[in-house]
């Protein structure tokens, strides 16, 4: 009876971190998935991209300081230096994107997906090897980076661009005309607040009739939105596969970047063997899967005859 | 036979706690449909036509729905 008790407080235990893990998967995928509904033309892809270039290239600045502070107290950090290396691989292949190019949105999604989970193994081998003092010294420089500045500027005027042509394309669509607002839109002298209220204003002279059709128009057109991004979002999970080989010429390039020549030679080594065991991990839980899948055809064919 | 009801309250329970836990209770926002306060110019319009007429105000908040917030960012996580 104790054992049946064991099994049941361990069946309640897995029952109770279900919820948990849908939940954090879920916060993720809906963070992606604003994201993503904002790439819906050229100037879209563009802040986006732009954006996780910045993102990756502040994590390189903090990372690279991060390994010098781990060098200095005589301790190898190769392993650190090898992820370092993978993220200016997904820096370089991010800078390659044509926003226009198909696919553009999908790949977004996967480098996205793979900054993170490497941002995720640098910070927990790091935790244990560097000191608050260390820590304050990255945040500081991460902060007076002039790259990252940079990026802030084009990255902020983008945005301005992107959300006149977003208003305007809304304006032309249930037939308002406002050059004036669009201008201040364009050279960020205007707030959110104040745009909703000048449509307000603008549609309070529409007839009932025309109010909902403009009102149909606009829900139809975020619900097409909506989906346009939801569809984007599952054709990234097709994909990840496929990027094995793209994954592989970035690192390569990647490694090319590193000046010294024995430096070079061993993270490229350490890069081959975890491209390696990866492949030999997802090799394996495909097997698994297959041997699964395998197991559950009979149960299905007998249930499909019932 | 009182562990069997001691697991099977347990299970009730946890069965309970994962229903909620997977519902996702959404509290309606600013700018969700059924949340609308008409602008004083619409309140005419609505009394008129009924609840299901469009407001200027719900117009502007789907107008903007591509609004891209200057502070947003791409999240991919902290090094340290």
């Amino acid at each position: 009876m104790k054992q049946l008790f064991g099994a049941g407080l361990i069946a309640l235990l897995l029952i109770s971190i279900f919820p948990a893990v849908v939940a954090v998967t879920g916060t993720e995928d809906s963070q992606t998935l604003s994201l993503v509904s904002s790439m819906e033309d050229k100037t879209g892809k563009e802040i986006r991209l732009m954006q996780l270039e910045k993102a990756i290239t502040r994590n390189i600045v903090a990372g690279k300081v991060a390994i010098e502070k781990v060098k200095a107290n005589d301790i190898d950090a190769s392993e650190l230096e090898v992820i370092l290396t993978e993220l200016e691989a997904l820096r370089l292949e991010v800078k390659s994107i044509n926003p226009e190019e198909e696919g553009a949105v999908e790949t977004f999604v996967n480098i996205k997906n793979e900054a993170m989970e490497l941002s995720k193994e640098f910070k927990e081998i790091a935790a244990d090897l560097l000191a608050q003092d260390d820590i304050t010294a990255i945040e500081n420089e991460v902060n007076d980076n002039p790259e990252l500045q940079e990026y802030k500027l084009r990255i902020k005027e983008k945005i301005q661009l992107k959300n006149k042509e977003s208003v305007q394309k809304t304006f032309d669509s249930i037939g308002i005309k406002n050059e004036v607002l669009l201008a201040k839109i364009k050279n960020g002298g205007v707030t959110l607040a104040e745009v909703k209220n000048q449509i307000e204003e603008k549609t309070k002279g529409m007839t009932p009739k025309e109010k909902q059709a403009a009102l149909v128009a606009l829900k139809e057109s975020g619900v097409k939105k909506d989906i346009a991004a939801r569809a984007k979002m599952e054709n990234a999970k097709l994909k990840v596969d496929e990027r094995t080989a793209e994954k592989s010429a970035w690192l390569t390039k990647a490694a090319a970047k590193i000046s010294d020549p024995s430096k070079k030679a061993k993270i490229q080594n350490l890069l081959d063997k975890k491209v390696k065991d990866k492949k030999e991990l997802v090799e394996k839980e495909k097997k698994t899967k297959e041997k699964l899948d395998l197991k559950a055809k009979p149960k299905n064919k007998t249930g499909s005859t019932k | 036979m009182k562990w069997t009801i001691v697991l099977v309250c347990l299970l009730v329970v946890s069965s309970a706690l994962l229903v909620s836990g997977c519902t996702k209770t959404q509290i309606p926002s600013k700018g969700d449909q059924g949340t609308q306060t008409p602008a004083n110019g619409d309140q005419v319009d609505s009394a008129k036509t009924g609840n299901d007429q469009a407001t200027s105000s719900e117009i502007a908040d789907n107008s903007v729905s591509g609004w891209v917030d200057e502070n947003e960012e791409v999240e991919i996580g902290e090094m340290i």
